[in-house]
């Protein structure tokens, strides 16, 4: 399989079940799990407490 | 009572006849570049010219799109001669000047340029005309603007088979006032920017045609994209290019409302791509042929460096 690239800003937008069942044809070609997780900007929490 | 006189000024211009060693020389038309009908360009300043030019031939909008034809060759000026009246005491008052009437041919291309062409035929879209002598020349739109010459006539002719002595024929009359390139001429001289080189450089888009690599199977399609003028494969020169979310666009057939690809990936076993969009997108439908596929607007594949294609929507 070549390059495959995630729409970002989708994942950011929907729960991690829906975005593993938007997914799930690529199960068994690369770890979802962790694909989902590398997509996941931030929280403003998170963002917040970098910055100070 | 008096006569009121409606010329607003009576005032007769005449124009310093001394020219310098460097004189402009209008040259040969080697290429038209079809514009919208208010489509104005500035003349003050090249560089602006130029991106303005090379911004219009991608813009993802076609009625802000600019269709440059170059490589014309074979110019025939059937323009006839201004329209004179003889009076019975022998003089002769010029009524009005003759129209421009040319025709121009063009070898690359070919038939896949004319049938493009023959899809505008009527609708006599302005264009600008440059010249072997590195002009493009429009018709003045005010200060430091220049538009399209507005046509009376734009008319790509059917085209005459090879006969084994000539090649296939495949030819442009265009037809229009004179007024608009004499005095009303505006013209940018491109000679220090690169010249006829450059005006000829100016390609138009190809056309792209989305065909099905695989059914789609829920949310999934696989799609292929060739050119629809000598079917080159796109995926064997982008594939990385368009493996990416912005490269495509989804929409809803029925309703034309988008649906956003959650992920595209490279397809190496159908020479495509796998664009994925979610079954639960409100815009979603199972309906087979319920969902149209494209590549995004030409700008927005200039940003991936795919430069100068605009595809079909293939419904699947």
């Amino acid at each position: 399989m070549g390059k495959i690239e995630f729409n970002k800003e989708y994942a950011n937008k929907v729960s991690e079940t829906q975005w593993l069942k938007d997914h799930d044809h690529y199960k068994e070609v690369i770890d979802l799990k962790e694909v989902y997780k590398s997509l996941q900007e931030p929280k403003e929490k998170e963002k917040k407490k970098e910055e100070k | 009572m008096g006569v009121k006189n409606v010329l607003q000024s009576c005032a007769t211009e005449v124009g310093n006849t001394g020219t310098g060693d460097c004189f402009t020389d209008i040259g040969m038309p080697v290429g038209l570049i079809f514009t919208g009908t208010n489509q104005t360009f500035t003349t003050a300043d090249i560089t602006s010219l130029k991106t303005a030019l090379e911004a219009a031939i991608l813009a993802n909008n076609p009625s802000e799109r600019i269709f440059p034809l170059g490589g014309l060759v074979n110019l025939t000026d059937n323009t006839g001669t201004p329209v004179k009246q003889t009076f019975n005491d022998g003089s002769i008052a010029v009524v009005k000047n003759a129209d421009y009437d040319l025709t121009v041919q063009w070898l690359q291309g070919g038939f896949c340029l004319l049938y493009a062409l023959l899809k505008a035929r009527g609708k006599n879209k302005p264009f600008l005309i440059y010249t072997d002598k590195n002009l493009l020349i429009g018709t003045d739109s005010g200060l430091d603007l220049m538009k399209g010459i507005p046509p009376v006539l734009v008319y790509p002719n059917d085209f005459k088979f090879s006969d084994g002595t000539k090649v296939t024929q495949y030819d442009l009359e265009i037809v229009f006032k004179s007024f608009y390139i004499n005095s009303g001429i505006a013209f940018v001289d491109f000679s220090n920017d690169g010249g006829v080189g450059y005006l000829s450089g100016l390609t138009g888009l190809q056309d792209v045609n989305i065909s099905q690599g695989a059914a789609r199977a829920l949310g999934v399609v696989k799609l292929k994209a060739t050119t629809s003028c000598g079917t080159v494969d796109l995926h064997e020169l982008y594939a990385s290019e368009l493996a990416v979310v912005g490269a495509w666009r989804v929409r809803n057939k029925a309703t034309k409302n988008p649906l956003t690809p959650t992920a595209v990936a490279d397809d190496p076993t159908h020479n495509g791509w796998a664009i994925t969009v979610s079954v639960s997108d409100p815009n979603y439908t199972a309906t087979a042929g319920g969902l149209e596929y494209a590549l995004a607007g030409p700008t927005d594949l200039d940003a991936f460096d795919v430069t100068g294609y605009e595809s079909n929507w293939f419904a699947q």
